[in-house]
């Protein structure tokens, strides 16, 4: 895949914005529950935000009596969630990847109701800590795992729905669900079905695969990338049980999704 | 369920490989393939049908080098000519004589074959068959059934994911034994398919193996005649474990090229095409070569295992050993309340659970097996070959035993 923003192709530059969109109000909201300060500014004023790009589904996150939701990739805005207080609009799939890839520029914000100005507000300061929380040594390792597992189980979910290189590929990936687990630190699960991946609400008591990290530090060495899953399998950090060919699908997207993030913002914001 | 101690240097040499070699191991020798922490990474040594791994355990092989072994790792009779024939030179400027004996000898072996050309691995043997059959129709497309490996390269993989779309675009597959699917296939795509590839019977990896409908050879010869298509016989995994004159003749088939490789030279790095009389003509336009292709050890070594193979009792023995294990492991495994099936020929035998098709109970079972020096491989199909004898198929079952009850138990 081309790794400048600018040379990547109108579809590639469209999962990439799906990606970041998912990523961004999905990590923003998991950061939000861990931390005091976030949680304060979150909860002060009840809000509801949309990020939106032409031709791409839009993502939101809500606050609302004491609990902050997120929604992506053509997900229903969870129920009880408020109209939207807030838009930030980006001008093309493109500019929402850069902007939200660090790469500057910014979305036009447009007030849809009550608490715009603090939705504004805090989604700024929260969209800034995240990647803050995961390059800090002093972030606790399980919290890090949590959020590296988040964003790379709901970036393979928006790689998986919109990259249509994958979509022949993936039938020839069994159907199902596995199970993703690290002892203590985080127990989720997914399910694959045709082309589409999607995040249960819990990890299944029966999966048809089971994916287990030893610890969170070797969540975080998966997930971030630094150390190769093969690799962490072998060396014990990891096992796998259950329907193999299931994992190694979705190791082949979580593979593609790297590709995403290794692109990169060169050439001017625009 | 990682064994640290005992496979400590395993586990060593792989942090050192993962620095230097693509995931460590790749392929089908990846950690996991088998269940990571349970099975040794690297061997040291074999004789026989015992292996011992880098850590000094040892282990009876059900897995033969992937089906290569097949009169013994270390057999006299096979090295001794090999050696021989390496103090006089291996890869000469020209093929050594062995080469045409081999020929010869093969031709007259495979029923219904006329010429024979090597080659070192399967997938070269299958590639060179998928190319000749497009060239000798003018047509593109070749017909595999889904699951069936037919190698390593592109247009044939197993892993959808690691080639492009386009170069696996000419294959198309039918679900095994399933005549109306192969016939709507031939129907669809009529005037445009090149072969039809099919091994001996199915033997997918992760599921469990399947013997050919009694009329999916007839079928399969009909439709590649009125289509004009070549059939073609992967008989790579099967030869001389099925029949001595072609796994082809066990299942009444008639193909026009043939596959071979693995058991035919007992490990020696060889494969070979063979065709019948009708496409020897493009056979001879073909430019076929390879650096290696027409060394003359593993040509010795074939021609020395094939005497070794009819010396040791060849497929009957095999069978009759096949059979022993079979009865063995479903035995000890139901009377440990497990619906074990043993699934295949009896040479080539792999053991599935009916109660778990995600086959938690494969990678158990194998685990616990490899804990107690067996090597039976949770995900693919294992072969039996002429080093093993009773004892050890009986050591096998009394080990399957305690397998089973530590299954049973939760304490494997």
């Amino acid at each position: 895949m081309e790794k400048n923003l600018d040379r990547l192709s109108r579809a590639d530059a469209a999962t990439l914005a799906r990606v970041r969109f998912a990523t961004t109000v999905h990590l923003v909201a998991l950061a939000t529950e861990a931390e005091p300060e976030l949680r304060a500014k979150a909860y002060a004023r009840p809000f509801s935000l949309i990020l939106s790009a032409p031709g791409i589904p839009a993502a939101g996150i809500c606050s609302r009596r004491g609990a902050i939701r997120s929604w992506a990739g053509g997900e229903k805005a969870p129920e009880g969630a408020l109209p939207p207080s807030l838009a930030l609009r980006f001008t093309s799939p493109r500019a929402a990847a850069r902007t939200l890839g660090g790469g500057g520029g910014a979305p036009l914000p447009l007030p849809l109701g009550p608490g715009a100005l603090a939705a504004l507000a805090f989604f700024r300061t929260a969209a800034a800590r995240v990647p803050a929380m995961l390059r800090d040594g002093a972030t606790e390792s399980a919290l890090k795992a949590r959020l590296l597992a988040a964003a790379a189980l709901r970036g393979l979910v928006e790689v998986a729905a919109s990259d249509d290189s994958l979509a022949e590929r993936m039938a020839h990936v069994p159907d199902g669900t596995v199970a993703l687990e690290a002892k203590g630190v985080f127990s989720i699960g997914i399910s694959k079905s045709g082309r589409r991946i999607e995040l249960l609400k819990a990890a299944p008591a029966s999966p048809n695969a089971r994916l287990s990290f030893r610890d969170a530090a070797s969540a975080v060495a998966v997930f971030s990338g630094s150390r190769p899953a093969v690799v962490a399998l072998g060396a014990g950090e990891v096992t796998v049980g259950g329907l193999l060919p299931l994992v190694q699908g979705l190791f082949a997207v979580l593979d593609r999704l790297g590709e995403y993030m290794a692109v990169g913002n060169e050439g001017a914001a625009r | 369920m990682s064994d640290t101690g005992r496979l400590s240097k395993s586990l060593a040499l792989f942090e050192r490989a993962a620095k230097v070699i693509p995931g460590g191991i790749y392929g089908s020798k990846a950690p996991g393939f088998l269940v990571p922490g349970a099975y040794p990474y690297y061997i040291e040594s074999a004789k026989g049908c015992r292996m011992r791994d880098a850590d000094g355990n040892e282990y009876i092989d059900y897995l033969c080098g992937y089906g290569s072994q097949i009169v013994g790792y270390g057999n006299e009779r096979v090295d001794g000519p090999a050696c021989e024939r390496a103090s006089r030179g291996d890869l000469l400027d020209q093929p050594a004589p062995i080469m045409v004996e081999l020929a010869e000898r093969l031709v007259g072996t495979v029923e219904g074959s006329s010429w024979a050309v090597f080659m070192k691995n399967g997938t070269d043997a299958t590639t060179l068959a998928y190319s000749l059959a497009r060239v000798r129709t003018g047509k593109p497309l070749a017909i595999m059934a889904s699951g069936a490996y037919h190698g390593a390269a592109n247009w044939c993989g197993a892993n959808p994911f690691a080639a492009l779309a386009a170069d696996s675009a000419g294959v198309l597959t039918f679900r095994y034994n399933d005549l109306s699917g192969l016939e709507r296939l031939f129907a669809e795509k009529r005037g445009r398919i090149a072969c039809l590839f099919l091994t001996p019977y199915h033997h997918p990896t992760f599921r469990p193996q399947e013997m050919p409908d009694p009329a999916l050879y007839e079928t399969a010869r009909r439709l590649c005649d009125s289509e004009g298509a070549l059939l073609v016989l992967d008989d790579i995994r099967g030869n001389f474990r099925l029949h001595p004159r072609g796994s082809h003749v066990r299942f009444g088939a008639k193909p026009d090229l043939w596959c071979m490789g693995k058991a035919m030279a007992n490990g020696y790095p060889i494969s070979a095409l063979l065709g019948g009389v009708e496409t020897r003509g493009t056979a001879n336009s073909f430019f076929i070569t390879g650096t290696y292709w027409m060394s003359a050890v593993p040509m010795v070594a074939a021609m020395a295992a094939m005497d070794e193979m009819e010396r040791l009792g060849g497929v009957p023995r095999l069978e009759s050993l096949g059979l022993l294990l079979k009865e063995g492991l479903e035995s000890e495994g139901r009377a440990a309340g497990f619906g074990a099936r043993v699934s295949g020929p009896p040479a080539i035998p792999f053991l599935t659970f009916d109660e778990d098709p995600d086959l938690y109970l494969n990678q158990r079972f194998g685990a616990a097996m490899a804990r107690r020096g067996v090597f039976m491989h949770p995900h693919h199909n294992w072969f039996i070959s002429l080093a093993h004898g009773e004892d050890d198929i009986a050591q096998t079952i009394d080990r399957s035993r305690e397998a089973f009850a530590a299954m049973a138990s939760g304490a494997e």
